[in-house]
């Protein structure tokens, strides 16, 4: 899976608010510190507040009051800097329609400047190890929502991130599938990645988190 | 959507195409009839009040075409940077901004005497046009690339709770505290662009032509600095802007205050067959937006570029861009949050939805109407033939967008 990059910063949210409007909190002053290494499993009720604290962490929304850093920096004053470092699977995926996943992991890596002449060898093995096989040279708005899911999953962790950001990564995947996925997952959290992974499924937690935040935050 | 490398995030269909080219045609025929015929000195004029038509329109209009963005999340995927995302932001907005440029091209080089006849004259007014409404358009995205922090803090922090208080209280008006920085903006951006119109024109009369090129020059230069001075941390100020819009439209949509939802009754002029369907999507468009409330403020514009003693062929056409902006609210129902693909394909055929849209849009005929009358019988400047033909043009642009929308998913179904 291409260079073992090891991760040695914290990812900390200091005194952060999140309110929609004045009133309506989210969650109010919290202080959490993730380690490299840390595997944190988010559960809770729908509404509850899971996607609001990932989106925080992927800069798709803004505290109302505190401030989260990675290492020094902080990460909703330099989301470019940042966001190197993130692989993300998001709640809603916007995947190109008209690109196959293997185009779309060269476009993830070319964009990013990270393209190098083992670029392509790391992306069939992503896509080896993920089962999607021929149907990977498809165009994806021809792919199943398992398909879809595998392509997202592949271009976040193609990228071999820092933190890992996953908004129900398994919804919509078989079992075996389901297993490939936590294989990369448990790869992630050896090469000390933080990872933060919102999920329903009561079986997603087995062997692979150390921790589970539950919301709503108290 | 073109995201970097000629890669989409979808194809674009011939009806996406032809929502940005059938309008651009329509405006480009009928501003070339208008002006063609009138001498350099009246289509300067006419290009004046155009300026001063699309600083009102670029002051208001760019948070609703720029935010959400649908290609936010591929951007992160990507890890676009700053200067990038700035450039995708100003590329969003080029159905409207080419079709504003043509206008203006076409006002200052429509001359019946042909292209070739005081060719640079021609030429320097078109320059005149292109570099001011550059500079308030660039000024104007400046300014909304911007707004996100502000937005934010009035939106989610005490002083908004005060003020939704406060105007709940005095005016019963149910305003999102957050919008008020958008407001602002719009005042700002109106004046700055009005003022340098006039500002302009006196020049034009104490040193000429030149003088006003010049300052036309110097108002393109404001909008591009302004906005290259962003550049350096786009990227936060995209994700800031993207994440309230996105928040303001969603999540936190809605004004929030008792205002009653509209009732379906309400819709009187509308037939039973497609009641359902224009109330649906007309209870969405009312929270998401006052449109009532703009177009009011429309027809107040309206009425002050008429006091200026604007001529027969500028008030037409300053009533025609207003009639066809209108449409700007229908467009709020060919958006996924509004109408999502599914609920379309399984509530109705394409037909009657194409139905129900126009039947919104009829909604602004009564007013248009009356205040087309009353300034007809106070100041005289515009014809019935004047109104029939702004009439014929706003109902059947509405029926042909309404269609286009409609109609567009019609493929995507096939499949």
């Amino acid at each position: 899976m291409g260079t073992l990059i090891m991760n040695d910063k914290n990812l900390k949210v200091e005194n952060v608010t999140k309110q929609y409007r004045a009133g309506k909190v989210v969650f109010r002053d919290i202080t959490m510190e993730f380690m490299p290494g840390d595997a944190v499993l988010l559960r809770g009720p729908n509404g509850s507040g899971k996607t609001t604290f990932l989106k925080l962490i992927s800069v798709n929304t803004f505290p109302t009051e505190g401030i989260i850093r990675y290492g020094d920096l902080i990460i909703h004053d330099k989301p470019y800097q940042y966001l190197k470092n993130v692989g993300l699977v998001h709640d809603e995926e916007a995947l190109p329609q008209h690109m196959s996943a293997v185009e779309l992991l060269e476009w993830v890596l070319r964009t990013r400047d990270i393209w190098d002449e083992k670029s392509n060898d790391k992306i069939g093995s992503i896509l080896d190890h993920l089962e999607l096989d021929e149907s990977r040279f498809d165009e994806i708005g021809t792919y199943s929502t398992g398909m879809r899911k595998k392509a997202q999953i592949a271009a976040a962790f193609i990228i071999n991130p820092s933190i890992l950001v996953l908004d129900e990564p398994l919804r919509g995947l078989d079992q075996t599938s389901t297993v490939k996925v936590k294989d990369l997952l448990i790869q992630a959290v050896k090469r000390n990645t933080i990872l933060l992974m919102a999920s329903h499924a009561e079986a997603d937690k087995n062997g692979i988190f150390q921790k589970v935040m539950n919301f709503p935050l108290k | 959507m073109k995201i970097n490398d000629g890669i989409t995030i979808r194809k674009k269909t011939w009806a996406d195409r032809l929502l940005v080219i059938l309008p651009a045609l329509l405006l480009l025929t009928l501003f070339v009839a208008i002006a063609h015929g009138n001498d350099l000195d009246s289509r300067l004029v006419m290009i004046r009040y155009l300026l001063f038509a699309l600083s009102g329109l670029f002051a208001f209009i760019l948070p609703y075409i720029s935010f959400p963005d649908p290609g936010s999340r591929l951007y992160q995927l990507g890890n676009i940077n700053g200067k990038k995302l700035a450039r995708f932001y100003l590329v969003r907005h080029r159905p409207v901004w080419s079709i504003c440029l043509l206008i203006l091209i076409a006002t200052a080089m429509a001359d019946s005497r042909g292209i070739t006849e005081e060719f640079t004259s021609q030429l320097l007014l078109a320059l005149y046009g292109l570099l001011f409404f550059a500079g308030i358009y660039l000024y104007a995205a400046y300014r909304y690339l911007n707004i996100g922090k502000d937005s934010q803090e009035w939106q989610e922090g005490l002083r908004g709770l005060h003020v939704r208080k406060r105007l709940a209280e005095i005016a019963k008006y149910p305003v999102d505290p957050g919008s008020i920085p958008s407001l602002i903006n719009s005042v700002v951006i109106s004046l700055v662009g009005m003022l340098g119109v006039v500002a302009g024109a006196m020049l034009y009369g104490f040193f000429g032509q030149g003088a006003e090129l010049l300052f036309s020059v110097g108002m393109f230069l404001f909008g591009f600095i302004k906005f290259r001075s962003l550049e350096r941390n786009a990227d936060r100020l995209f994700y800031q802007a993207n994440a309230f819009f996105n928040e303001f439209f969603g999540v936190s949509a809605g004004p929030g205050s008792d205002r009653e939802p509209l009732k379906v009754d309400q819709l009187w002029w509308i037939p039973g067959r497609w009641k359902a369907n224009s109330w649906g999507l007309m209870l969405q468009m009312d929270r998401k937006l006052p449109a009532g409330r703009y177009i009011a403020v429309g027809h107040l514009f309206v009425w002050v570029i008429a006091y200026q003693d604007a001529g027969r062929s500028a008030m037409f056409a300053v009533w025609l861009i207003f009639a066809l902006l209108h449409h700007g609210f229908l467009m709020l129902t060919a958006t996924q949050a509004i109408a999502p693909k599914w609920w379309l394909r399984t509530l109705d055929k394409p037909i009657h939805w194409m139905i129900g849209r126009f039947w919104i849009q009829v909604r602004w005929l009564l007013p248009m109407m009356v205040s087309m009358m009353l300034m007809k019988w106070l100041f005289g400047v515009i014809t019935w033939e004047d109104l029939n033909l702004v009439f014929a043009v706003y109902l059947l642009t509405g029926a042909l967008i309404s269609a286009i929308i409609s109609f567009r998913y019609e493929r995507y179904w096939a499949h």
